[in-house]
């Protein structure tokens, strides 16, 4: 879906496929995460 | 049984004051003729301290809650030496304890005794009919068992008919049908479930994720025929499950089960044999909601509505962009509640304005903390949702304006979304406040793009940067052509229009 969608020339994702609404905390890993690795982690839903 | 004076234990006095202090239990001695109730121990812990050291007897039933005054007067009555005392007693601001003594043999007339929390010393009893948990136990139980992060299904079974079989085969006889269906229970489930029964004819399951569609392995196992004083019997249930998620936002397990129950409820209607799950439609039943009513109202203040923060992916790099702040209840005893089941409600009773200022203002301060404290967070942007009337809300923009200034985020670092239908019940006037939100530095996000704008021309009159295209067509465009074509064209139209586009 992501692919599709940059093919199209969307500039950004949310939601469905990358990560449900995290709390402040998760959050904040998910950031840290992100710097880590240089692209956003997937994460499951829910 | 009393103990005479040859069966006194000997007693330590050092291991019996540590082991007392360790228990957290209260000794209790009670002197009717002069009206002398004593206490020593944890007291406070167990919410007795307005009565320790002692007390006459109307404070202690002042004391009790007004339903277990009865029983509060029934452990101070005087009865014959050596009779036994017990009694489930709470008292106000504490927890239920157990009261346990006698009447003493020597000494006058006087009775003695020890106070636990029931919570504590009784948590493992056991229906006498079936020898699975009883109500109380398993509520005890389920509610040490969802502080586990796991996912879990209570799912609770009705007997239907049982009164019918009672009427039938005699209640000696249709207690063996239950105790049958017991056995069958636990056969059915791993030893480690948490099984019960929590109602005359109800059967109820705690079951994690291990254990794949519980409520059809449980009707599987009851819904077998039995042979009882030559009948042939075959039990249908009706069945209620409810979903939650264990850890610090687990639901309460009283809770939990109510939910279950009423689904059980909802089955029912069905006719036999019917199944339920829990869900948002079924708390229509007024008290229910009223009880939500009364839970909400405060509930902005007291800091249980919290954002929870849905990340928003550069698709050309895969790095964060940045959040959407959605708003979450945190109920103390319900556990996390999703924004359908209390928005709405928010809506009704006129708090959505003051929910969206204390949406933003949080996800200010959090998005402010962020980019202050991570090197990753130093481009990233958080929006909020203007709630539906929000935009017209009096001093929306000098708010915002202070909110900035005090974060010191940078030109569209938050981001506003408003949806079209907001925007169209004033279009004129709705322009006006947006280009001064945007002035004062908000970004500025068309929310749910695609869903019914009436005249795509406001779009050039309008200055979002932003369009985040419906959820509907992005979820569905894999299966849809037609919203494909959808995400599509609004994709080409963000472009056209220099608009970055959020699908």
């Amino acid at each position: 879906m992501a692919r599709y969608l940059l093919d199209i020339g969307c500039d950004y994702g949310q939601g469905f496929g990358y990560a449900p609404a995290l709390s402040a905390q998760e959050a904040e890993v998910y950031l840290n995460e992100s710097y880590v690795d240089g692209a956003a982690p997937v994460k499951l839903r829910g | 049984m009393a103990l005479g004076s040859k069966d006194r234990f000997v007693w330590d006095t050092m291991v019996t004051l540590e082991a007392l202090g360790a228990a957290q239990v209260v000794l209790w001695t009670w002197d009717p003729h002069n009206d002398r109730l004593r206490l020593t121990g944890a007291a406070r812990a167990l919410g007795l301290s307005p009565l320790a050291p002692e007390c006459a007897s109307a404070a202690a039933l002042a004391l009790c809650l007004p339903q277990d005054r009865a029983l509060m007067e029934g452990v101070l009555t005087v009865q014959e030496p050596g009779q036994e005392i017990m009694a489930r007693v709470r008292m106000r601001g504490g927890e239920t304890c157990i009261w346990r003594g006698e009447w003493l043999e020597e000494g006058g007339v006087r009775a003695s005794g020890v106070i636990v929390p029931e919570t504590r010393f009784a948590a493992s009893e056991k229906d006498a009919l079936t020898g699975l948990l009883d109500r109380r136990s398993f509520i005890s139980q389920a509610r040490e068992q969802l502080q586990i992060n796991r996912n879990y299904t209570l799912v609770v079974a009705d007997l239907d008919r049982l009164r019918r079989l009672n009427e039938a085969l005699g209640h000696e006889r249709a207690d063996l049908v239950l105790s049958a269906l017991g056995s069958r229970l636990a056969a059915a489930f791993p030893s480690d479930t948490l099984l019960a029964r929590v109602g005359e004819d109800e059967f109820a399951a705690l079951t994690n994720s291990d254990i794949e569609r519980p409520a059809e392995v449980m009707r599987a196992a009851l819904e077998q025929p039995l042979r009882i004083a030559g009948f042939d019997i075959v039990p249908t249930l009706s069945i209620g499950a409810v979903a939650a998620e264990g850890g610090v936002d687990a639901p309460e397990a009283a809770e939990l089960l109510r939910r279950a129950e009423l689904a059980v409820e909802s089955a029912k209607t069905a006719g036999r044999g019917g199944a339920a799950a829990y869900g948002r439609a079924l708390e229509s039943d007024g008290l229910s909601r009223l009880a939500m009513e009364s839970d909400l109202r405060g509930a902005i203040g007291r800091g249980e509505i919290v954002p929870y923060y849905q990340p928003v992916v550069r698709l050309r790099t895969g790095a964060i962009a940045g959040f959407e702040a959605l708003a979450r209840w945190r109920h103390p005893r319900r556990g996390l509640i999703p924004p359908d089941q209390f928005l709405p409600l928010c809506d009704e009773m006129g708090l959505l304005v003051e929910l969206g200022a204390h949406m933003m203002r949080a996800s200010a301060l959090q998005l402010a903390e962020w980019r202050r404290a991570h090197r990753a967070a130093g481009e990233i942007s958080v929006s909020v949702n203007l709630s539906v009337g929000e935009i017209d809300r009096p001093h929306l923009v000098r708010d915002l304006s202070e909110l900035l200034a005090e974060t010191g985020l940078p030109r569209g670092a938050l981001k506003l979304e408003i949806t079209e239908s907001d925007i169209m019940r004033d279009p004129d006037q709705a322009a006006i406040i947006l280009r001064k939100l945007r002035e004062v530095g908000a970004g500025l996000a068309l929310d749910d793009f695609g869903t019914g704008f009436s005249s795509l021309s406001y779009l050039t009159r309008l200055p979002f940067d932003t369009l985040k295209i419906d959820r509907y067509f992005v979820r569905t465009m894999g299966s849809n052509e037609g919203s494909a074509k959808i995400v599509r064209s609004v994709v080409n139209l963000g472009r056209d229009l220099s608009l970055e586009v959020v699908a």
